[in-house]
């Protein structure tokens, strides 16, 4: 917004809002100490140094390069309404610009924008004012302000000195207050699938207590929209604010509107849009293969030329996403499941996941809800084999394989005693008894999620690993949270280690120097490494016109790439 | 024998101990990569003293330079502690003192700052220093 050239663009996005039959608000944020990441360095109130290496080192700013900044800010609200948004806001969340003026963490100046609340608001106050002035009465303005800024071990403002700010903000005249929570460097969970939901409304309760003329919006940790909605029946807040779910469903206003929520995508809170931004690369969502691609037809679902009968084998998410993207295309498919469920491994890893169960299961139900609404016929406690597959030769025209990953116990030693190694799959599968003492073989995200779910129940578990360090193969968001629950719950771990025998009572392991050791273990687990179920490939390639395989049927890794390229896949056959 | 927080600081010998106990956390690091650590009382005085740990050609040394603000330094990561956890990181010379670093950077009683880039860091061989400690690298992921 900070030149004329940009208004023919904001004039087409103003109007695609509108057209859409809602209010158009234009954010105007100066990214403060987090912006500058071209220019290598970022401006702020004073030089306080950056806690995380991907930012770039302040430089404090002038009193005359706050006037322009003001100034700037009041022309660019004036370009957003002149290319047809309704209002502005503008933000002070997260360590951008103005909460680097609110926070005392950020701003130690000495002069009259620097010291007590009331000299730190100033600059919010001469934005609020200037900005009023710039748009017209006509024309709301909002402001972005931190309940709590979770930036305490700082020095960052107190929640008093937070609502002092918005108290602030709502005698300046400002016409909405969002009430968010957090800064990009604080060393706690505030939106991650680690924080229940709702768990931060108190902070919209106690600013509509505090500004009861002002309206009040919220959307922290809030997903769900049904929540949301009781929440504003209650009187908690005024309007939902609602972000990344709708980068997981984009639809999910009008599929609650019209009462649809079981057809909607969840968004799972597992940060990887965020932690794809901050390694300056495009946003991407788990749940949705589209996001970043709405203009690509490769990622639209068109009606397919020739109508085609499709078996797909497994079904978990790479399978069922496939499966959906294709039968909306007109294809005929089919789905032949091993076991006697869908959900494919996500079942198991949702029913040992510290974090918040709910979210993984909901895609489940998701998926139940699809299969059924689409009419796709699931074939369970079906095995694939060679076999079944010739006596219905030539009902199909595609195969796809997306019969998933399993543990390769090749490499491990023969155990002495039969029971004593379990798969992962066996134990999220709940097909076997779990004993007191458990060593779990593997630390990457399947073996320290089995080894934290058990200790949660009591068991004492050790876990080992033969790389380096554990949660090599977890995303960087969830990494973090991973080593916290293993510390949290003492679960040992043991790296650069490997199992060397595993007999009736336990395991022997010997380290990078040679070293042995007995663990004592009434179960052993085998959680890696994975092995892609691929068998079937060269089975099948003289059996079926078309044959494909997707998600870890393909590489393990995870449920985003079994979400996207079960979809790529769908949108294409 | 160290008994005031001052005098811990100043302990040249105890800090090394505590380096040399761990020195394979630095293999990796180019000679003259640096971390400071800055008493909570020097951060805000115009000229102060801080402790800082210098790669040289073979192993992390301890040294001390002054502190004169946060433009003027010239190492890649400060930490900056009050006296009653300096004195609690000194008396783990013997132990772990990495791991009660991480869990003290954690707790918010170590503010650590960092005056490079991720990737410049990552060049003058910080991994391991940063996985010790459990650095956090990304924003707004929490």
């Amino acid at each position: 917004m900070f030149d004329d050239k940009f208004l023919p663009q904001f004039e087409q996005i103003a109007g695609y809002i509108h057209d859409g039959g809602a209010v158009a608000i234009q954010q105007i944020l100066h990214a403060g100490r987090y912006g500058g990441i071209d220019l290598g360095y970022c401006v702020q109130p004073s030089v306080v140094p950056q806690t995380l290496p991907h930012f770039r080192q302040p430089r404090e700013v002038s009193k005359e390069q706050i006037k322009a900044m003001i100034t700037q800010h009041a022309e660019a609200a004036k370009r957003a309404i002149k290319a047809g948004f309704d209002g502005t806001e503008i933000t002070s969340f997260m360590g951008y610009l103005l909460a680097n003026f609110n926070s005392k963490f950020t701003n130690r100046r000495t002069d009259e924008y620097g010291g007590s609340v009331e000299n730190r608001g100033r600059f919010m106050r001469e934005l609020i004012y200037a900005i009023k002035e710039a748009q017209g009465d006509d024309h709301p303005l909002i402001v972005r302000l931190n309940g709590a800024e979770l930036m305490d071990a700082h020095g960052g403002n107190t929640e008093d000195e937070c609502f002092e700010l918005m108290k602030m903000a709502g005698d300046a005249g400002v016409d909405m207050i969002s009430v968010t929570v957090g800064w990009q460097e604080a060393p706690e969970s505030s939106i991650g699938r680690d924080i229940p939901p709702g768990h931060w409304n108190r902070l919209a309760v106690r600013a509509k207590q505090l500004l009861p003329n002002i309206p009040i919006a919220f959307g922290v940790r809030l997903p769900n929209p049904v929540m949301a909605n009781q929440n504003i029946a209650d009187g908690e807040f005024d309007y939902w604010e609602v972000c990344r779910p709708l980068l997981a469903e984009p639809e999910l206003l009008h599929k609650a509107a019209e009462d649809r929520l079981d057809e909607a995508k969840h968004c799972l809170g597992c940060m990887n849009c965020l932690s794809r931004l901050f390694r300056d690369l495009p946003y991407l969502c788990t749940n949705n293969p589209t996001l970043g691609h709405e203009v690509e037809p490769e990622y639209h679902i068109t009606p397919a030329v020739v109508k085609k009968k499709v078996m797909i084998i497994g079904a978990g998410p790479s399978g069922i996403e496939c499966a959906i993207a294709a039968t909306k295309r007109g294809h005929d498919v089919t789905i032949y499941e091993k076991s006697n469920s869908i959900g494919g491994s996500l079942v198991g890893y949702a029913a040992y996941d510290m974090a918040n169960k709910e979210d993984l299961r909901s895609q489940i139900s998701y998926y139940k809800t699809m299969l059924d609404k689409l009419g796709i016929k699931v074939n369970l406690n079906t095995d694939v084999n060679p076999k079944l597959m010739r006596s219905i030769l030539h009902q199909y025209d595609v195969a796809v394989v997306a019969a998933g990953a399993g543990v390769d116990t090749r490499g491990l030693p023969i155990p002495e005693q039969e029971g004593v190694l379990v798969t992962a799959a066996d134990v999220a599968g709940g097909k076997v008894k779990v004993g007191q003492k458990v060593v779990v073989l593997g630390g990457g995200k399947i073996g320290l999620t089995l080894a934290e779910g058990l200790s949660q129940t009591g068991r004492e578990v050790t876990v080992v690993e033969k790389e380096k360090r554990i949660a090599g193969d977890v995303i960087p968001t969830w990494k973090w949270r991973h080593t916290s629950w293993v510390e949290q719950l003492k679960i040992k771990t043991l790296t650069l280690s490997k199992p060397i025998k595993i007999g009736a009572s336990g395991v022997t392991i010997v380290n990078e120097k040679g070293e042995e050791t007995f663990l004592q273990a009434d179960t052993v687990i085998a959680a890696s490494p994975r092995r892609p179920n691929q068998e079937l490939f060269q089975e099948f390639e003289f059996m079926v016109d078309e044959l494909h395989g997707i998600g870890d049927a393909l590489v393990p890794r995870g449920l985003l790439q079994a979400i996207h390229e079960g979809y790529r896949l769908g949108v294409r056959i | 024998m160290v008994s005031t927080a001052d005098e811990m600081f100043l302990d040249t010998e105890g800090w090394q101990a505590i380096l040399d106990r761990r020195q394979e956390i630095f293999t990796d690091m180019l000679p003259g990569a640096s971390l400071g650590i800055l008493p909570k009382k020097n951060f805000d005085s115009p000229v102060g003293t801080m402790l800082t740990w210098v790669r040289q050609a073979d192993r992390m040394e301890v040294a001390y330079q002054s502190f004169t603000g946060f433009e003027n330094t010239s190492v890649d990561l400060l930490m900056v502690v009050d006296d009653e956890t300096l004195e609690y990181l000194h008396s783990q010379a013997q132990d772990n003192a990495f791991n009660e670093m991480k869990e003290q950077i954690r707790n918010g009683n170590v503010l650590l700052y960092v005056m490079k880039t991720l990737d410049e860091l990552l060049d003058l061989g910080y991994e391991e220093l940063i996985e010790v400690l459990k650095i956090p690298v990304l924003g707004a992921c929490r």
